[in-house]
């Protein structure tokens, strides 16, 4: 019984004895301070970002689509740069095709091969 | 309490918006967290939660975030357990200017309300508050993350006026291996958090270090893993956290 009644006692009195920030530390996902990785992911190129906003507002799209679109354009061609990918999109979105179809058609990175891409892209049903 | 919320919605309806996220931007969150007990505090024994968070951004410059712990399973005495839901928190942060072109540097101001809807004994079961400026930039060419944390915790008490302290936190994040080429992100992060608290009304010195290595997938995944762990007595001596987010976008 004695237990009992120490138990008990134990359980009420904890929330006194909880650290002050424990129980909000407890909803933090990896224990870090909130947003902390989210402004360090969007403050590690900030000119980037701001050439990405710019481009958003000329294609209409919203910069995590486009960032999306950039990282999938990479990754089917990874000699494609920043520069490459912006003329892409302005292309892709002047012809309403999409930048994915234009990556996978284009030979190479010259600006060339990407006119011809969009070209036959048009041409086809 | 009432003119610090009114002071806050201010200056985020006075001052100019930064360019940090897109409107429609979320993030979904979910983690779990493992804590050792502490060297001094007889009842603060093995805790594992499972927090979860949603953050949407309303504007660029704007977003609210609905945090909770899901789970907690908390070792009360010794071979004993108890485990059930924890709190919730309301949070928004505000940035005044992001870091980029036209500021040296980047400042954010974030409220949050911790609501008391945890079971008995895994909770505070009361209402506490916290308000936090934060400062940051990157250096070496994006590859240093350093972000400066300055605020208060309102802790809510039974019977007796609310406790506030003083929070700071410094954080680093370095990018890890060779530096991408334009477009593309670090894939590797190595994250080190330093979070102080001063003492103040009976509560001790807190002095708690972070580590965390990042792995980002794309824009869309990301995953971090990594211990904590108390320089002070009276914090969990040992912790290891682990979390994974989703981030998408409403709209096209």
């Amino acid at each position: 019984m004695k237990s009992i009644y120490l138990i008990v006692g134990l359980l009420v009195a904890a929330p006194a004895f909880a650290q002050r920030t424990d129980t909000s530390r407890d909803a933090r996902t990896g224990g870090v301070r909130e947003g902390a990785v989210q402004r360090a992911q969007t403050a590690e190129d900030p000119k980037q970002n701001s050439e990405l906003k710019k481009l958003g507002q000329a294609t209409k799209t919203s910069t995590h689509q486009l960032k999306k679109e950039l990282h999938a354009a990479q990754t089917a061609r990874p000699d494609l740069t920043f520069d490459d990918f912006v003329s892409v999109k302005k292309l892709a979105f002047d012809e309403g095709l999409k930048v994915q179809d234009i990556v996978n058609t284009m030979k190479s990175t010259k600006p060339t091969d990407l006119k011809q891409a969009v070209e036959s892209l048009k041409k086809t049903p | 309490m009432r003119q610090l919320l009114l002071g806050f919605f201010l200056v985020a309806v006075l001052v100019g918006g930064g360019l940090a996220q897109d409107a429609g931007d979320y993030t979904v969150n979910l983690g779990m967290n493992f804590s050792d007990q502490a060297r001094k505090q007889p009842t603060f024994l093995n805790k594992e939660t499972v927090p979860s968070k949603v953050e949407y951004w309303l504007r660029s410059d704007l977003s609210l975030r609905v945090q909770s712990t899901l789970l907690i399973s908390r070792e009360s005495l010794p071979k004993m357990r108890n485990t059930g839901r924890g709190d919730a928190i309301l949070g928004a942060t505000y940035t005044l200017f992001d870091y980029d072109n036209d500021h040296p540097f980047g400042f954010s101001l974030d409220y949050q309300i911790k609501f008391p809807t945890a079971i008995k004994g895994l909770g505070s079961d009361q209402t506490d508050h916290q308000v936090t400026g934060t400062l940051y930039r990157t250096f070496s060419k994006g590859r240093l993350y350093t972000e400066f944390d300055g605020g208060a915790y309102i802790a809510g008490q039974q019977g007796r006026s609310d406790i506030s302290t003083a929070q700071f936190s410094l954080v680093e994040i370095v990018g890890l291996g060779k530096a991408p080429a334009k477009g593309k992100a670090y894939k590797w992060k190595l994250l080190n958090e330093t979070d102080y608290s001063p003492a103040a009304a009976g509560s001790p010195t807190s002095i708690v270090q972070i580590n965390q290595i990042i792995r980002v997938f794309s824009p869309v995944w990301s995953i971090r893993f990594g211990p904590n762990y108390a320089i002070t007595p009276y914090d969990s001596r040992f912790g290891f956290a682990a979390g994974i987010q989703y981030k998408g976008h409403f709209g096209k």
